[in-house]
């Protein structure tokens, strides 16, 4: 999903005026913020096999230039590490999300929990990214 | 009802053939019968649905991600289905149409647009319990609608 902010223009002035560096520091740390609101609804509405799935939740940001996407769910790194013990396997978030076959043969609906969640916390997840936004950037212009 | 007009444009573009009685293998994913009964199979879940709203509430547009799990004996087959239905949907030759870009009206539903979304996936899946390897491909398909008012032809 992709969010949208308008209607600050003083703040968005203020950015364009800062240096590069802290510029995208401050971008950073509200796509951080917003991402950690998505992560924690994903969290919530996790429908099946919440023990393991639920820990594994994680995020993680990617820059590209003063491009930032804020990246919510499973850490195959943990759950690598959680199903050595009892063999199961490693891209169960996406198994979970998007439908499997079980031994049986019949088809596993998806749970869409990614998607439910994403646009329940959309609302609360673009606040939060322009109050931090809005703060850090006033901060940093008055130090 | 949306699901009615995505089975029934299915039907006609996906190439899939009816089997004795008349059925095509095309189901909701919530269909209980093991995926590897009358391939090829298609199943479609809704995994997203957004009605537009105005100040004044619903508009009765709908904007709605569709999951379509393709499930073939060979491959080679999940793949020709996946080509043929991301084929565009107002292709000169009628049996070349696949459903990109789609828009039109069946029954009572108007769909606006429909276009595939980025994601699509080819695997193989094992079913221990029939020692079966079978292959499905996954597609994202998005689409617009409303549903029209009720025609009364009395």
């Amino acid at each position: 999903m992709s969010l949208q902010m308008k209607g600050f223009t003083q703040t968005l002035a203020t950015l364009r005026t800062l240096q590069k560096k802290t510029a995208k520091a401050a971008m950073r740390k509200a796509v951080r913020a917003g991402t950690t609101i998505i992560k924690a609804a994903v969290k919530a509405d996790m429908t099946v096999d919440k023990g393991l799935l639920k820990k594994a939740e994680d995020m993680r940001l990617v820059t590209n230039g003063m491009r930032f996407i804020g990246v919510a769910g499973a850490n195959k790194a943990k759950l690598e590490a959680a199903h050595t013990i009892d063999g199961r396997p490693t891209n169960i978030d996406w198994l979970v999300n998007f439908g499997h076959v079980a031994p049986n043969g019949r088809f596993v609906p998806p749970s869409a929990h990614t998607y439910e969640a994403g646009d329940a916390a959309q609302p609360a997840a673009q606040a939060r990214m322009e109050q931090v936004l809005t703060e850090t950037i006033e901060s940093l212009a008055t130090s | 009802m949306i699901e009615a007009a995505l089975t029934q444009l299915l039907r006609e573009r996906s190439g899939l053939t009816p089997d004795g009685e008349g059925n095509y293998s095309i189901f909701p994913s919530t269909q209980t019968d093991p995926v590897n009964t009358a391939m090829p199979r298609i199943l479609y879940t809704i995994m997203d649905g957004d009605e537009d709203m105005t100040d004044d509430g619903p508009i009765g547009i709908v904007s709605m991600a569709i999951q379509l799990d393709i499930f073939t004996a060979k491959a080679i087959d999940g793949r020709l289905i996946v080509e043929k239905l991301r084929r565009p949907a107002n292709a000169t030759n009628e049996q070349d149409r696949g459903i990109n870009g789609y828009a039109g009206t069946i029954d009572n539903t108007q769909i606006m647009l429909t276009t595939f979304g980025t994601r699509r996936v080819a695997m193989a899946v094992h079913i221990e319990g029939q020692n079966q390897t079978v292959a499905r491909n996954v597609l994202e398909l998005n689409t617009t609608y409303r549903e029209l008012p009720e025609q009364n032809n009395e």
